[in-house]
């Protein structure tokens, strides 16, 4: 199998500006399924994960990896650095890695679109495109979950539909999401309203990664809790909708911010500006936490720097990719100190 | 200004957060340690939230596997050994037949939980014209609801002229017996 091709060209759609730039970073879709007559990948057995892994693959080679931008690869022949570069890049999760026997991946680098093998379930189709594009992202995972069910049988429930390990995504299997820069909502402290209206319209509010312990960057991930009894159509239309409104709520927020204290905010800005220019090491979260308030101040023309990708600055000072860059043994110190050195580079300063 | 981590006050905080708690939210700094303890959760993690409340309104239910639930006894899956305690526990089902063997309880747990008893979307390409048939109209009625309740009165009448179609298309089939 060929190496990764993500080392060569990085995950191409992270460089790009989707419809909603600058706040709304990238959508993506995913759809969870199971195969007929064996058990789910946490309760199945070596053979019977062997088994699920070969009838996917298999499916996924006839039917959807014929073009060459598609990389095939068994979890436990994949370096952890590799692993963690790959869900640096949002294209796997960052647990895939935690338990790699009968796991296997299958991606598309350059468009994002991705097939994780018995995760927590047999079958997860994902597509992510930069910007507001939900509708595209659900079609592309459609498409490549009819291509691989014209080789397999799912199991589907006519009353529950496609059933799943977890019951909270029972049904269609389609989980959206939208990741979003929010940094005036949270400065101002107004996001506290807008997580809680939110969190009554069914929608999950998580971090960068999804991890559950905060968010960093004031960057927020947010997808929908329901799959049951709403068409996808309805699913992806709805997060169109609500990311429309937390987007307006932001705007808002910036506005609110220039109005009633400039000062306030030039000085925030500034001095994460300062901090980012000086620093000699810094750790992940506090430099996304920096950079974020940078962009901030890049977006409202506060201060005259070219403008960044949060999202791609995010995935470059990750730690698996400073490692890389730095080739060979690297201490946390050293990481943290490319890191500092990264930055500037990437920021012109 | 604080350096220090705002669990053991003892490191200095490297990890800055935006901390999600319900409706609560609030900024933590954390040392690397103390960051790294805080669990990471799954998407499971956001059932197993609900679990409690939800099992506790079986309670009365006219149902056998209730009374076992409620009271700790072991149900388990005859195919793939999962229990329903596994699925308090855990979040997950073994398999398919976990969704048939968990009957009521797990019933009421999806439905709480989606607020939708019956799917509406995407099926197989295996299934027959009549089940795809009968989807639409729920997925329609469903419509139809929301469109009155937002007053949109006009687009609420092409649902329903559609929702009169295919209830035609439904007795016509029915008398010919289902075919595909």
């Amino acid at each position: 199998m060929s190496r990764s091709k993500s080392t060569a060209d990085g995950a191409a759609w992270l460089k790009m500006k989707g419809p909603g730039y600058p706040l709304v970073l990238s959508s993506r879709a995913r759809l969870a399924r199971n195969l007929e007559g064996l058990p789910f990948p946490y309760s199945a057995g070596e053979e019977e994960l062997e088994r699920a892994r070969g009838m996917v693959l298999e499916a996924v080679s006839r039917r959807v990896s014929s073009d060459r931008d598609w990389d095939i690869r068994f979890a436990e022949e994949l370096p952890r650095d590799e692993l963690t570069m790959m869900a640096e890049e949002h294209l796997i999760s960052t647990s895939f890695g935690d338990r790699v026997e009968g796991r296997a991946v299958a991606l598309s680098w350059k468009d994002g679109r991705s097939v994780t093998v018995n995760e927590e379930d047999h079958v997860r189709v994902h597509a992510i495109l930069p910007g507001a594009q939900f509708m595209k992202v659900w079609k592309a995972a459609d498409r490549i979950d009819s291509d691989i069910e014209g080789e397999v049988q799912y199991s589907f429930d006519q009353k529950l539909g496609y059933l799943t390990s977890c019951p909270g995504n029972v049904g269609t299997g389609l989980g959206v999401s939208a990741m979003l820069h929010l940094p005036a909502l949270v400065t101002t402290g107004e996001i506290a309203k807008t997580i809680s209206a939110l969190g009554q319209a069914g929608v999950y509010v998580r971090g960068l990664h999804g991890e559950g312990s905060g968010v960093s960057g004031n960057l927020f991930q947010i997808s929908n809790r329901q799959t049951l009894g709403r068409s996808e159509e309805f699913i992806v239309q709805n997060m169109d909708e609500i990311v429309r409104q937390v987007v307006d709520n932001e705007r808002t927020a910036r506005k609110m911010m220039l109005r009633e204290s400039p000062l306030d905010l030039s000085d925030r800005v500034y001095r994460s500006l300062g901090i980012v220019e000086r620093a000699r090491r810094m750790g992940f979260s506090e430099a996304l936490e920096l950079i974020s308030l940078v962009k901030l101040g890049v977006d409202m023309e506060i201060i005259p720097i070219d403008d960044f990708n949060i999202l791609e600055v995010g995935v470059e000072i990750g730690a698996a990719h400073l490692k890389k860059s730095l080739k060979g043994e690297a201490e946390e110190d050293d990481i943290d100190s490319e890191r500092a050195i990264h930055l500037r580079r990437m920021l012109d300063l | 200004m604080n350096i220090f981590c705002d669990e053991c006050n003892k490191n200095i905080a490297t990890v800055f957060l935006t901390k999600i708690s319900g409706s609560e939210v609030s900024k933590v700094q954390l040392c690397e340690g103390c960051a790294k303890r805080m669990e990471e959760t799954t998407e499971a993690a956001n059932l197993l939230a609900f679990l409690p409340q939800i099992l506790s309104g079986l309670q009365g239910m006219d149902e056998h596997l209730v009374d076992d639930v409620l009271s700790g006894e072991l149900v388990t899956c005859d195919f793939c050994g999962t229990s329903f305690n596994d699925f308090q526990k855990m979040g997950f089902l073994g398999c398919s037949r976990c969704y048939e063997i968990f009957g009521e309880p797990l019933a009421k747990v999806i439905v709480e939980f989606q607020e939708a008893e019956e799917h509406v979307g995407k099926m197989p390409g295996k299934v027959s014209k009549g089940a795809r048939l009968r989807k639409r109209l729920v997925e329609l009625e469903k419509h139809l609801e929301h469109q009155i309740a937002e007053e949109r009165y006009e687009s609420a009448a092409a649902v329903r002229d559609q929702i009169k179609e295919i209830e035609g298309k439904l007795q016509v089939d029915g008398s010919e017996g289902e075919q595909e």
